[in-house]
């Protein structure tokens, strides 16, 4: 089975330049159950991916576990005090219903390799606690001072930690559950999950790529190789990538409010997303930080470069979840 | 005059993010104080002597990284260092309730041997967090409290002087000296913060 959709996605792939084709070959060597596979298998249904599709076997008899009835939602339009503290619910909702149209999703979220993690029902390459985290931090945090540099409560975040990794995310009473109206609880759970990734955003396979990279001294060279770096990451790290900057976009553009610039954005998350596990002592730790701050610092500051469709080769399928 | 210290202390500070750790040093080391510092990143020092009746000291202030990917760093800095300033943030409760957390990383790391004092600053911004809350912590961590301000440099010399003095009475505790200032060993040390005068007895710390 999985030769065959080798062939269908190479197929697609043809003509497309080869680092392209090489982060695709990357997710079919994922293991069977594995999301990608039933989906890219056939491309005309790629619409069943949005509906609730039936996960595979073996994916649902990992855990046994009754599926969840689908909850009723009551959107309260105020809080008993009638004031707005959660007017965030809207959109968080969104996501809490699609979970539960039968839509069981197991598996640890923290830990985990990124194509392993929970999707989020909005955009398949992306973890389900990244869209979550960003979305609660786009409708009430802009504008607070200090947002992903304050952390949360260290207690709280491991409780929850624990929860999406031990009962997954549709477990969590998303609506009523007081910890996500703490942002800097959210905020910290977002940098936390990227901390843990077994394989870092920027992976460890292209970290001393990038590394180097960063200290070319001609700054076109410089960029448009760090470009050409991102869009070799595989499709998993590179679509959430682009989804994190732009949120952290957002952020920075509310830095006269929020304190958060785009500098002080990228020392946060420089050392967390651009990091090697294998080799993660103080040495490189010390020699590599400004390095890794300043790439971060370079794909927020020119994200539409970083990003734009000039050469992006995304295949059919994946090109499909973007225009949602 | 030259002046030779006669004992080095290392102290390094710790604490959440953003609770004002290198404004602290900032404000100690060069009497200073700039509004828009970024997160610090790497861990720094500086030296400052301090001149007092019973002679010469010199702290070398360890200054740590407080975001998350850097908790593991400081650990490493704990088992040299002979005092450690953990800081929170009174206008910021979850800083004092992380607080517990840093505390069972430092005994882990430097076992009882550091001298440990919790510092809420920002006392000149509107409070969250009180007086009698910051100093419940400090009891049942046996730390010495002190609260200060940055901003305004309000207590930040006395921290760390107060630091200072109880080092030096423990190790020449330690080392069977008699002690040299006029508060024998075994009794206590006052420290003076917002006109509360507060009593630390040395050997407990």
């Amino acid at each position: 089975m999985a030769e065959k959709i080798q062939k269908t996605i190479r197929a697609l792939y043809d003509g497309g330049n080869s680092m392209r084709r090489r982060s695709c070959e990357k997710l079919v060597d994922l293991p069977e159950d594995h999301c990608l596979l039933n989906e890219g298998d056939s491309k005309t249904n790629h619409s069943l991916l949005h509906s609730a599709s039936p996960k595979p076997e073996k994916r649902a008899t990992r855990k046994s576990r009754s599926p969840k009835p689908a909850r009723r939602m009551t959107v309260p339009t105020k809080d008993m005090d009638g004031s707005r503290r959660f007017k965030w619910r809207g959109s968080v909702n969104r996501i809490v219903r699609k979970f539960g149209q039968g839509q069981t999703i197991h598996g640890g979220t923290f830990e985990v390799h990124l194509e392993d993690c929970p999707p989020s029902p909005n955009n398949e390459f992306v973890p389900f606690v990244v869209d979550l985290c960003c979305r609660i931090v786009e409708e009430r945090g802009l504008t607070f001072t200090g947002i992903y540099r304050v952390p949360g409560n260290s207690g709280t975040l491991a409780a929850l930690q624990d929860e999406l990794n031990l009962r997954g995310p549709d477990a969590l009473d998303l609506e009523n559950d007081e910890r996500f109206c703490e942002l800097n609880v959210v905020s910290s759970l977002l940098k936390s999950f990227f901390r843990k990734l077994p394989d870092p955003l920027f992976t460890n396979e292209l970290y001393d790529d990038f590394i180097t990279m960063n200290r070319k001294k001609d700054p076109e060279e410089r960029l448009n190789g760090l470009r050409h770096l991102v869009h070799m990451l595989p499709a998993p790290h590179y679509q959430t990538l682009k989804f994190l900057i732009s949120h952290l976009r957002r952020v920075a553009d509310n830095c006269d409010v929020n304190k958060m610039e785009v500098r002080n954005l990228a020392i946060v998350f420089g050392p967390t997303l651009v990091r090697s596990t294998i080799s993660d002592n103080m040495a490189t730790m010390v020699t590599d930080m400004s390095d890794q701050c300043r790439i971060v610092e370079s794909v927020l500051q020119h994200n539409e470069h970083f990003f734009s469709g000039e050469h992006e080769e995304i295949p059919t399928f994946v090109r499909s979840f973007m225009c949602e | 005059v030259a002046k030779t210290p006669d004992r080095i202390f290392k102290v390094i500070l710790v604490g959440d993010s953003n609770v004002g750790k290198s404004s602290a040093i900032q404000r100690f080391c060069f009497n200073t104080f700039s509004d828009d510092r970024r997160p610090t990143l790497d861990i720094t020092f500086q030296m400052k002597t301090i001149v007092t009746a019973q002679g010469v000291t010199s702290l070398q202030i360890w200054d740590s990284a407080g975001q998350e990917r850097f908790r593991s760093v400081p650990r490493l800095y704990f088992r040299k260092a002979d005092g450690v300033m953990l800081l929170y943030d009174v206008t910021n409760e979850t800083s004092l309730k992380n607080v517990r957390s840093w505390i069972s990383n430092i005994k882990e790391s430097a076992g009882n041997n550091a001298v440990i004092m919790l510092l809420g600053n920002k006392v000149d911004k509107q409070r969250t967090v009180t007086w009698e809350e910051g100093h419940a912590v400090a009891l049942q961590c046996k730390a010495v409290f002190l609260e200060i301000s940055a901003k305004s440099g309000e207590n930040v010399p006395q921290a760390f002087e107060a630091l200072t003095r109880i080092l030096k009475e423990r190790e020449e505790g330690d080392m069977g000296i008699p002690p040299s200032t006029g508060t024998p060993l075994g009794e206590t040390i006052e420290v003076t913060s917002n006109n509360r005068t507060e009593r630390f007895d040395v050997a407990r710390l």
